[in-house]
């Protein structure tokens, strides 16, 4: 079993799009949605969810208001700014570090276990998927994206699948983290603009840090020449195999309308280009 | 006490033992296979953390340890480590 990770750095460059269409191609994946603070694959591929569970990765504070002596200690500790001045806890506020428990004196601050989101097994047109959604405010998505991960995992033994796609998070926190460690492969996708190439430089390092081997696609390449060869010149540079370029096509747009991966639209030059680097995947990495 | 019964005893004794990253049971996260149980209370296992990389592999395996040794009727307990980094050293711990 292979375990594919989709990540960017840089936002919206084209994750959950390509996510899609590996899908499409490879058509022996189990689907893992790592995304969980801003989840969208569900968008693309339609899934009849088939069991859902509570996720509970957190804490909260709340007062006892029997016991509250209102010395507001836990006020002036909270670092969060988490705690009214009529020593209600805001639950978008509270990180549940636990100071205002530890130094109440009259123990009146409870710690209580939250539900933070919920996950998924569902099953799609392109085959089964574990995914999951954060609730607005809510932390720990690391924790979820391992749970993900793992439900992954668990589904593709269980039904004989070869390979695990996941689209991951943006960025190089918490949940990027959690979705790479462990994985066989790291796929970036990135676009030639400043931020693209600057928030690649970002995961190309964090993922190098895991050891873990890493392939580039440039999507949207042809948008800026220059941006494109910088790309390319530090993938050189980092050591870093650059899988394959996809040019700018409207048809991309139209069938993200129309909910569907661009390659069940017919062909074009996005969709040629994104089956040349599926096979050059198949090819060179999964060998 | 029949094999069956003691493998059903260890398996239920095993979903006792949570990952305190996702909060589930370590039986639903498919962390063990190959369980076998003989009627004499020989224990053997394979502990697959989720991840080659798990920092809670070897406080997990610790917990198998002691979880299955805490029932009644069990001789012996072999635990063998796969998909780990440090799984031939973390298998001589947990088999001390």
């Amino acid at each position: 079993m292979q375990e594919l990770v989709i990540i960017s750095g840089k936002g919206g460059t084209g994750k959950t799009s390509l996510t899609a269409c590996f899908a499409y191609l490879a058509m022996d994946q189990v689907l893992a949605d790592c995304d969980v603070d801003a989840a969208d694959l569900h968008i693309l591929v339609n899934p009849r969810i088939v069991h859902e569970e509570e996720f509970r990765g957190g804490i909260k504070a709340r007062i006892d208001r029997d016991k509250c002596i209102e010395c507001r200690n836990c006020i002036d500790a909270c670092r969060f700014a988490a705690i009214s001045e009529d020593l209600i806890v805001s639950p978008m506020s509270c990180e549940g570090c636990g100071v205002c428990f530890h130094i109440c004196p009259e123990e009146a601050v409870i710690l209580e276990e939250g539900i933070n989101g919920r996950w998924f097994i569902s099953e799609t047109r392109f085959g089964p998927m574990a995914h999951a959604e954060l609730f607005p405010g809510e932390e720990n998505s690391g924790k979820l994206v391992a749970l993900v991960r793992n439900q992954a995992k668990v589904l593709a033994r269980k039904q004989n699948k070869s390979l695990i796609l996941v689209d991951g998070a943006p960025g190089v926190g918490c949940p990027v983290i959690s979705s790479v460690t462990g994985a066989d492969h790291v796929l970036i996708v990135t676009e030639p603009s400043l931020s693209g190439l600057h928030d690649m430089e970002r995961a190309v390092q964090l993922v190098q840090g895991f050891r873990i081997p890493i392939s580039v696609v440039i999507n949207k390449y042809d948008v800026s020449a220059d941006g494109s060869e910088k790309i390319e010149r530090f993938a050189r540079m980092a050591g870093v195999n650059l899988l394959g370029k996809i040019p700018y096509d409207p048809g991309v747009i139209t069938a993200m309308v129309q909910r569907r991966c661009v390659l069940e639209n017919g062909a074009g030059p996005a969709g040629s280009a994104i089956r040349e680097i599926w096979n050059r995947m198949e090819g060179q990495v999964f060998s | 006490m029949k094999a069956a019964h003691m493998e059903d005893q260890v398996k239920r004794a095993l979903s006792e033992v949570i990952d305190p990253e996702t909060g589930l049971n370590i039986m639903r996260m498919d962390l063990i296979h190959n369980l076998r149980v003989t009627e004499d209370g020989a224990v053997s296992l394979v502990f697959r953390p989720s991840s080659p990389v798990c920092p809670m592999a070897y406080s997990l395996a610790n917990s198998i340890k002691k979880k299955i040794e805490s029932l009644n009727d069990i001789r012996s307990i072999r635990i063998a480590v796969e998909n780990f980094q440090n799984a031939d050293h973390l298998e001589r711990l947990v088999n001390q």
